[in-house]
């Protein structure tokens, strides 16, 4: 049992004292608690004897286990409970930084909502398995053992007429548990697939309402609604009809005690207080295996959960050990050099049919070289393979080896963090998260090492100021998805001043101004060329404008490196489709101009 | 996330809204209601007759060694256990199915509200938002339902049922028993609320946490490439930790709660006995061993439902928050107009005339007194710059949005005027980007509509060329499309949703083309399949290649929502006009 092993030593083995101390616990607890009967016989015994005193006595003495449950009851449930949470958190905190050392491949392979589903629910099972489960496992075997050790001592006879129902029961609970979460594990595919359904009708309502298809989609979601209904009416059925069968039992075996104890009083002298005790017996064993149910079942799922965990936690990086120092820059930025790289995405799953052939390359035999301190314009249509090229050069995927070479040396070999932290890497969708945007500008900074003037000069020369003023607390504002929702042209501009914050010698810009409008355009290309001095710079864009002050520009077409020149080099030369997009925005700036001159305040177009 | 759950006195007659909303989902099972007011109280009532019949064994048969007598008791007594779990289980059960089939009502319900809506209705609201009241909220009705009202009636009715057994069997006893009681009270009361604010605090602390973890997954890239790994892992243990330290603290209330309840009976059997004792000095007492135990038996009955009262309570309020979260969607309406006009035939003639529209109110105006008409069977071309206005002439005509300013008719009939049913079965559309669902080929062609036939859609296959991708499947019609096509090529995307079109006996089709570039052998089978879609049709394209404006009888071209051109495509390259400099620059962006 490996995982056992491991997960024993490094979550588990420091909290042993605490089990410890909550094991002694506990086993007050299950004495006080077996203590009571005896205290009550002894008392209806006294009071048959006609001793008042004695049973006075007694009843004091239920009262002391009473309070004294109350103390030893509550210790035993933390010392149990706490280390359970503490494992869970320390189990988080691995699987979290497991995770930020994980490929974009990986988070490609695996669902983004699979992996937290492991970090939560799964951890919540661990927990489970680690507080209330153990704390179950030493209870019921402690409540047994000392009660029916107890019966045993009063009545062999009595104690196996009566206990022999109750484990029928017991066992009728487990197999009633165990095919209940069949049925909920069930219920909650069906849940998933009835979200699918409505996800993908609410999505595709319009479409829908226009074929006039709503009426079948609707009645694609009632059969999922359905039989959702269906399995959980089973579930129900369980939960009403099997699981009170402890509860049920125990009153059967009540009634053993009452006819066979009482049979036994009358005829064998049997004393009215065991028959007493016994009653109250009955009621802790059919509670302990209530308990007993529930805690095999913890036990199950949890240790499913835990090699969901460690699934996540073993899973590979792919990435060969890369520890090369960066290369010494010799000149401002790096020279970079890529030679006859072809890549493909992978397939992430193979189709049912096998027909998930990845089809052509996102790149393609393409080599080229770019000076230290150059900046170097990428131009293509979409999907002509621009972002692929960006992503591969920032080791966002792994080219293929010897294809990249940066100030000569192989890019898999150098140290993945030290290069990263080199890049300045604007990706096409501008992220931001859930944080302050003075926050997400500083994503670069160290824990308590921001600078707020190098965030107020970056989001400056992103042309943020004016939005600033517009937001309620300025870069104090909480955006993402739990905060203000920002323009995309506000999103792209504060990726941007992200990378501006940023200290780097290689920039990368993934059509970073697609969104943002003309007058605001032209003060953010000064700034990208003004900061991309004294850099490498690879910069993608649809845009004409952002390109033609490049020192030279590659045009890239379905995964090919078709042309390389400056901008008057590709008008020369007549490359297409540089040529044609370039008459067309002309075009539309003379449009443009001509639009400013007639009504003024032009308002920036968010295209989300 | 945050809702204030305060139950003021103001909040009363929203609870009593609240039933009266709820009860249209519930009345068809209104036998079950029954079924549960009857048996509920039934298999209460067998637990709390249990412990008088175990004193009747004890006192009247035991005491004087009456065995036949007994024998008589413990069958009685079999019987009550057994009628108890037939009539309790039935009233769980009944509750249970009687909630289950409510919700699933419900969430029929909301889905048929929010499908019916119109696009500013999608426009307004993210789907994720439409999802959590759909699946999550319902969910959470249900959830709360079952652990709060499911119990609360059960442990109410046991509660009350006892107390009166006690008090008639011997009223003293129970003063004895509960002697305790404000202590408890008290003691549940110093529990509960210091927990509530707890648990809020919690799921918050949880919520925060998830989304924390879900979003960084989702920005890890970002994360890396800026070297933020370690001020993550900080960030994440630190909101890791506060969840932790918050369950901490409720974990000393919650095992402190339980303990001290499960303690308490036992101080109250404690007291019991004790005042039995006492009464033993009496020689002939007036409190029977077969009562002690009784009271006892009762004891170990009671504190679980009193333990649990409060927190079912709570777990209601619950419900009630999701239920007035859903019936707040209910109530949001921006529905199409349903029209009235339903005419036999719809030949084609469709006829803008100074048409405005603007998305919504604070939006600028996207199109601007648009006019031009189509005769039946002509196929016009709409051309023009992203943002002139041609995707949103296709949007009004298929009724995605209401509120245009002009007149658009078709053979005469006010589009608003035209009964929806009929507008979508009449007018139908090949979309730019094909919107595939879960399923089959077959599905993704029909959509589900029973009125289209196999032969129907063969013919839908074969003309628009989609049969040359569909037949090379060995499953031909019935292959089942992966993750939303993704095991589709773009063209094959593109013949598909002509296809789609094609199935439908439409007479005027809108065709959005596609602007994604495909290989040459592809684009010929669309030209093909486009060439058979304009037969006998009025179709307006709202165009990108110019092989297929030049298919077109006429061409309308638009600049920022006006029109500025129309002709053929040889009168309008004669003008030296904006339609020529389209053409010249290839249509492109």
């Amino acid at each position: 049992m490996g995982t056992f092993q491991r997960f024993w030593r490094n979550y588990c083995a420091r909290h042993l004292r605490s089990y410890l101390a909550g094991f002694a616990f506990l086993a007050a607890t299950t004495l006080l608690t077996v203590g009571i009967p005896v205290f009550v016989e002894q008392a209806v015994n006294a009071m048959e004897a006609h001793a008042p005193s004695d049973a006075v006595a007694w009843a004091i003495a239920v009262v002391v286990a009473g309070l004294g449950i109350m103390v030893v009851r509550t210790l035993s449930r933390i010392l149990f409970f706490n280390p359970g949470r503490e494992v869970e958190y320390d189990l988080k905190n691995d699987l979290f930084a497991h995770l930020t050392t994980m490929p974009r491949r990986y988070f490609d392979k695996v669902r983004p909502g699979e992996i937290v589903s492991r970090g939560t629910n799964d951890a919540s099972s661990v927990r489970a398995l680690v507080g209330f489960g153990s704390l179950q496992v030493f209870n019921v075997v402690l409540s047994l053992v000392f009660t029916i050790g107890q019966m045993l001592i009063s009545d062999a006879l009595l104690t196996l007429l009566c206990i022999l129902p109750l484990f029928v029961g017991a066992w009728i609970l487990i197999s009633a548990i165990r095919r209940m979460f069949v049925l909920v594990r069930r219920q909650q595919e069906q849940i998933a697939t009835l979200s699918d359904r409505i996800l993908e009708t609410y999505n595709g309502a319009t479409v829908l309402n226009a074929f006039n298809a709503m009426p079948g989609a609707t009645e694609r979601f009632t059969q999922a609604n359905d039989a959702l209904l269906e399995s959980a009416l089973g579930v129900v059925s369980i939960q009403s009809w099997l699981l009170p069968i402890v509860t049920v039992v125990g009153s059967v075996s009540m009634v053993i005690v009452l006819y066979a104890g009482g049979t036994m009083v009358v005829e064998h002298g049997l004393t009215k207080g065991e028959l007493a005790a016994f009653t109250i017996y009955i009621r802790n064993v059919a509670g302990a295996l209530f308990g007993l149910g529930w805690m095999l079942n913890a036990v199950q799922r949890g240790w499913i959960s835990l090699g969901r965990m460690y699934e996540v936690l073993d899973a590979p990086t792919g990435r060969p050990p890369c520890d090369a120092p960066l290369p010494a820059r010799a000149a401002p930025g790096y020279a970079l050099s890529v030679r006859d790289l072809t890549f493909r995405h992978p397939v992430l799953r193979e189709g049912a049919d096998g027909a998930g052939e990845s089809g052509r390359p996102a790149l393609e035999g393409v080599s080229f070289d770019v000076a230290a301190g150059e900046v170097v314009g990428v131009f293509g249509l979409t999907g002509s393979g621009k972002s692929t090229l960006l992503d591969l050069v920032a080791r966002v995927y792994d080219a293929p080896a010897g294809t990249i070479q940066v100030a000569g040396a192989p890019l898999e070999t150098i140290d993945i963090r030290a290069w990263w932290g080199a890049l300045a890497y604007v990706p096409q969708d501008a992220f931001l998260f859930s944080q302050t945007l003075r926050e997400n500008i500083a994503l670069a900074a160290a824990a308590g090492e921001r600078d707020d003037d190098r965030v107020a000069a970056a989001a400056a020369d992103a042309a943020l100021s004016d939005d600033l003023a517009a937001l309620p607390d300025g870069l104090d504002t909480v955006v993402g998805e739990r905060g203000i929702t920002l323009s995309g042209g506000q999103r792209q501009r504060s990726a941007l001043a992200r990378a501006f914050y940023r200290r780097f010698d290689v920039l990368l810009l993934d059509d970073v101004l697609s969104a943002v409008d003309h007058a605001t355009e032209r003060r953010l290309i000064d700034a990208i060329y003004r900061r991309a001095a004294g850099a490498t710079a690879l910069v993608v864009s649809h845009r004409i404008s952002v390109l033609r002050r490049a020192h030279r520009i590659l045009v890239l077409d379905r995964g090919r490196l078709v042309a390389t020149g400056t901008h008057e080099e590709l008008l020369a030369r007549g490359v297409e489709p540089y040529c044609r997009v370039h008459k067309l925005q002309q075009a539309r700036d003379r449009d443009e101009a001509e639009e400013r001159a007639a009504q003024p305040a032009p308002s920036e177009v968010a295209r989300g | 996330m945050a809702e204030p759950t305060r139950p003021a006195k103001a909040d009363k007659p929203t609870d009593w809204a609240l039933i009266k909303r709820v009860w249209p989902y519930i009345r068809a099972d209104k036998a079950w209601l029954w079924v549960v007011l009857v048996a509920t109280p039934l298999g209460v009532l067998s637990g709390v007759f249990q412990p008088v019949l175990l004193k009747a064994g004890i006192d009247d048969h035991i005491a004087v060694g009456d065995i036949s007598g007994l024998t008589g008791v413990a069958l009685g007594y079999l019987g009550v256990v057994i009628a108890g779990w037939l009539t309790g289980s039935l009233g769980f059960f009944a509750l249970q199915r009687l909630s289950l089939r409510g919700l699933a009502r419900l969430r029929t319900a909301i889905f048929a509200h929010v499908t019916e809506q119109g696009a500013r209705f999608f426009d307004r609201r993210t789907t994720g938002s439409l999802m959590t009241r759909t699946v999550n909220d319902t969910e959470a009705v249900y959830e709360s339902l079952v652990r709060g009202a499911g119990q609360l009636l059960t442990d109410f009715l046991t509660i009350i049922g006892m107390l009166v057994a006690m008090f008639a069997l011997e009223w003293r006893l129970t003063l004895v028993a509960f002697a305790f009681s404000p202590l408890i009270w008290v003691t549940v009361g110093w529990f509960r609320r210091r927990l509530r604010p707890l648990s809020l605090a919690i799921r918050q602390t949880l919520s925060r946490l998830n989304g924390f973890f879900a979003e960084q997954i989702y920005g890890m890239s970002l994360v890396q490439l800026y070297g933020a790994q370690d001020k993550s892992r900080a960030r994440f243990d630190e909101m890791s930790h506060a969840y932790m330290r918050a369950y901490h603290r409720s974990n000393w209330l919650d095992a402190g709660l339980y303990a001290v309840m499960d303690g308490m009976s036992a101080l109250a059997i404690g007291a019991v006995v004790w005042f039995t004792a006492v009464q033993f000095t009496d020689p002939a007492p007036s409190i029977t061993i077969g009562l002690l135990v009784a009271f006892v038996d009762y004891l170990g009955r009671i504190f679980v439902p009193i333990r649990e009262f409060a927190g079912r309570i709570a777990a209601l309020q619950q419900s009630s928050a999701a239920l007035e979260r859903i019936f707040g969607l209910m109530d949001a309406e921006d529905k199409v107009a349903p029209g009235h006009v339903a005419p036999e035939t719809l030949a084609g003639a469709v006829r803008f005339d100074g048409v405005g529209f603007a998305y919504a109110a604070d939006r600028p105006q996207v199109l601007d007194d648009v006019s031009f008409a189509v005769s039946p069977g002509e196929v016009v071309a709409l051309v023009g710059a992203t943002g002139s206005g041609k995707t949103t002439i296709g949007k009004l005509l298929t009724r995605m949005y209401d509120g245009y300013g002009g007149s658009i008719t078709v053979d005469g009939h006010e589009l608003s005027d035209l009964r929806l049913d009929v507008v979508r079965d009449r007018i139908t559309v090949v979309h730019q980007d094909v919107y595939l669902f879960d399923g089959t080929v077959a599905e993704n062609i029909h959509l589900w509509k029973e009125d289209l036939d196999d032969a129907a859609l063969r013919r839908a296959v074969e003309l628009s060329r989609a049969a040359t991708f569909i037949d090379e499947q060995p499953q031909g019609l019935e292959w089942r499309l992966t993750e939303r096509g993704s095991n589709l090529s773009t063209g094959q995307r593109q013949l598909l949703a002509i296809a789609r079109a094609m199935a439908r006996d439409a007479s005027i089709v809108i065709l959005d083309e596609a602007t994604a570039s495909v290989d040459s052998e592809t684009e010929k089978l669309i030209d093909e399949a486009v060439a058979e879609l304009f037969k006998q049709r009025t179709v307006l394209v709202i165009a990108h290649r110019l092989s297929t404006i030049q298919k077109a009888d006429r061409i309308v071209v638009l600049h920022h929502g006006r029109v500025v051109e129309q002709g053929s495509h040889d009168e309008l390259m004669a003008t030296d006009g904006r339609y020529r400099l389209l053409v010249e620059t290839g249509f492109e962006l």
